[in-house]
């Protein structure tokens, strides 16, 4: 069987490791930007009267129309740009990279970032350029940006804005200029949108190669798998040929234009996470020895003294707190934790068992 | 630049059956099961809370694949569930194909296995059904992935588990079993998977189970495939709702028996109906009829039948162009069909 497989399954795809989801048992769960409210009751009781009335043998419709108009409508799509759906926005970086893709063609994005763009590279067996951003503040180091794109002419370009696993906003005229320069597409992925004060959606238009992708898993529907890129129509045909007709199914689509007849219930969430995060990051402010990175997004990254990140880790895992090392990996995120911003019972018991944490040898 | 791959600029994409946007047309064009799930899946859904729809997903569905196990008489491990059967195919081209690595099917059949291979860039290898010695073209096709859809869309046959056995242990690949249909046939080939380690079923929920809006399918094969699978596809690939639906519609076996004997009791009445107006129509193993009438050209049939809200499907390709598919639905839904056609192929 082992022969087999090293026959048979490419090589690119034996190398990898799965992505990898720990179990999180009975643990305050701060580690996978999930949004910590549910929906009110008389919501829950309005979107299972939705449910009841889906075809469920019926296939979706292919088209998601239905979605799409009101996304359109919600998130002030601009005139004239096109919508595609994707099963999550990892359905939609794997049509982007198979749309454009080649053993020459390179994805070129700021490291450190979203693990899914050099994955996703590295399954369709494109060529992955990171470019370190400045590793004192993580902001973008423009001219490297640059300089990379000129010598090696990516296909396309990932902005993840704001950041993960930093959570900062780029600067926007950095950004500007990478678009301007850019010999391809350029995807700004703006998954954390909710939490942010910018956004490139009213910038489509703009320039003929810029694309926004968002999801609305951190909308507070992370079990639902709805992403969407937004973009000029030329685009947006040649990808859907790599979308599968029946994508998004029937009861996601319904939950969806249900959310977003409903969107002020989770823009007053998305609200009450970025006050939690501001106190949040006051708070971690307060301990002595913690660097904390200003963030954009519903989770902050943090640094330990140096060499302590996995104990901290560790000690408040043992005291019922799952959140994510990043330390491992080393690099520029040596030492960091993230911590997803929850309710405020969840960040306040999280805070109390960091001081432990801390305090331990 | 060219932005775009050549496969991809050239390419049409899958092009799925019509959907018409009125409910109360006889719609028999794209094999969706006329009636509901069964009721405990619409009970699993309400039963789904705030707290789930919040949460990512788990990762390899394992309220499902735990059900399906227990159902199917394998362990657990052989199950990888998919966003439909579609997303296990093209999870399968990904992790075997490339432009060194040629994917073989036996044609005609299910159309998105060309479209994958195109956008993948994978040399396809067609054998038709209709020669001789299909299996042996098929063994000698040096393939990585070899696909056989069996019962086979549109054809409605079904090819002994035995030839497929002596297949999978001729060739160095894989040997991807579409099971799709298999729901309504007579037999299944669950255990080649097994008995071969380079054998992998696809299954659908969308068929027997009445869940095509759902999109949920699933592979069995061994577990070191399954590994291999899981590492190309996408992170959470099936959503929190679809799970809880699928695992109570797998668990309630009584109710899918029950609603694939009603559709497999309606195929054998209208594969005769459609006999007697003169039709050719071979024995199916499927939920559909693939029905050709010497009188008629199916174009027109197709579009005669259309304008008087019935809806089938036509190809619109050569070899399959003399022929409509026509999905078994409810009786009153085949007696207005067989209504309609009895008309049409008076006048």
């Amino acid at each position: 069987m082992t022969s087999r497989i090293e026959q048979w399954v490419r090589p690119e795809i034996r190398a990898l490791s799965a992505y990898h989801v720990p179990d999180p048992g009975r643990l305050i769960k701060l580690d996978a930007m999930e949004n910590p409210y549910t929906l009110p009751e008389d919501l829950v009781e309005a979107w299972l009267d939705a449910m009841r009335g889906v075809d469920m043998n019926r296939y979706p419709d292919p088209g998601a129309r239905i979605i799409k108009e009101r996304l359109r409508r919600v998130m002030n799509v601009p005139a004239g740009q096109e919508i595609l759906l994707g099963n999550g926005s990892d359905e939609i970086i794997q049509i982007l990279a198979l749309a454009v893709g080649g053993a020459e063609r390179k994805i070129l994005a700021p490291e450190p970032g979203f693990v899914m763009y050099r994955m996703i590279a590295s399954f369709v067996g494109m060529q992955y350029v990171g470019v370190p951003v400045n590793p004192d503040d993580f902001s973008l180091d423009a001219q490297a940006m640059l300089a990379a794109i000129e010598a090696h002419q990516p296909a396309l370009v990932f902005l993840a804005y704001p950041n993960n696993p930093t959570g900062n906003l780029w600067d926007r005229q950095a950004l500007e200029a990478i678009i301007e320069a850019a010999p391809g597409l350029v995807v700004v992925d703006e998954a954390y949108a909710p939490f942010a004060d910018d956004s490139f959606l009213p910038d489509l238009g703009r320039w003929d190669n810029l694309l926004v992708m968002r999801t609305v898993s951190k909308m507070g529907l992370a079990g639902l798998r709805l992403g969407y890129l937004c973009g000029p129509a030329d685009w947006l045909v040649e990808f859907d040929k790599l979308r599968l007709p029946y994508n998004i199914n029937i009861l996601t689509q319904a939950s969806a234009a249900f959310a977003l007849d409903h969107h002020e219930v989770f823009d007053a969430q998305a609200g009450l996470i970025r006050e939690a995060r501001d106190e949040l990051d006051r708070a971690l402010r307060g301990f002595d020895g913690l660097t904390v990175y200003p963030s954009a997004a519903n989770f902050i990254l943090f640094r330990t003294p140096a060499g302590r990140a996995s104990a901290v880790f560790e000690s408040l895992k043992r005291d019922g707190v799952l959140i994510k090392n990043l330390s491992a990996a080393g690099g520029v995120l040596a030492d960091c934790l993230r911590v997803t911003v929850g309710t405020p019972a969840e960040n306040a018991a999280f805070l109390a068992v960091l001081g432990r944490a801390l305090a331990r040898g | 630049m060219a932005y775009f791959r050549d496969n991809i600029a050239q390419a049409e994409g899958y092009v799925p059956g019509f959907q018409p946007a009125r409910a109360d047309v006889v719609k028999l064009n794209t094999n969706e099961n006329p009636y509901p799930p069964s009721p405990k899946v619409l009970e699993a859904v309400v039963a789904v809370d705030g707290e789930m729809l919040r949460r990512y997903p788990p990762v390899l569905a394992d309220p499902f694949r735990t059900a399906a196990a227990e159902v199917l008489e394998v362990p657990s491990d052989h199950i990888l569930c998919t966003n439909g059967g579609d997303d296990l195919l093209t999870i399968c081209f990904r992790a075997f194909c490339d432009e060194h690595r040629p994917v073989a099917y036996p044609t005609p059949t299910y159309s998105l296995y060309a479209v994958l291979a195109n956008l993948q860039n994978c040399p396809a290898v067609e054998v038709p059904f209709e020669s001789e010695d299909w299996l042996d073209a098929l063994a000698g096709a040096s393939a990585a992935l070899t696909v056989v859809c069996n019962p086979n869309a549109p054809t409605t046959h079904r090819v002994d588990p035995a030839n497929l056995a002596a297949l999978a242990g001729r060739i160095e690949g894989v040997l991807l079993i579409d099971e799709a249909y298999v729901d309504f046939a007579d037999g299944d080939c669950l255990q080649l998977a097994r008995d071969f380690e380079n054998v992998i079923l696809l299954r659908s929920l969308s068929k027997g189970y009445s869940l095509a809006g759902l999109r949920f399918g699933f592979g069995i094969a061994q577990p070191k495939l399954i590994e291999g699978l899981i590492k190309v596809k996408d992170s959470y690939n099936v959503d929190a709702v679809a799970i809880a639906a699928a695992t109570a519609a797998i668990r309630d076996q009584a109710y899918f028996r029950a609603n694939v004997q009603r559709i497999r009791a309606e195929r054998t009445r209208l594969t005769a109906a459609l006999r007697d107006l003169g039709l050719e129509v071979p024995d199916s193993q499927t939920n559909f009829v693939w029905a050709r009438s010497p009188k008629a050209p199916a174009r027109s049939l197709h579009q005669n039948l259309a304008e008087q809200d019935v809806y089938v499907r036509y190809f619109d390709r050569p070899g399959l162009d003399d022929r409509l598919r026509i999905t078994i639905g409810t009786p009153e839904q085949n007696d207005r069909l067989l209504a309609v056609l009895q008309e049409l192929l008076a006048g």
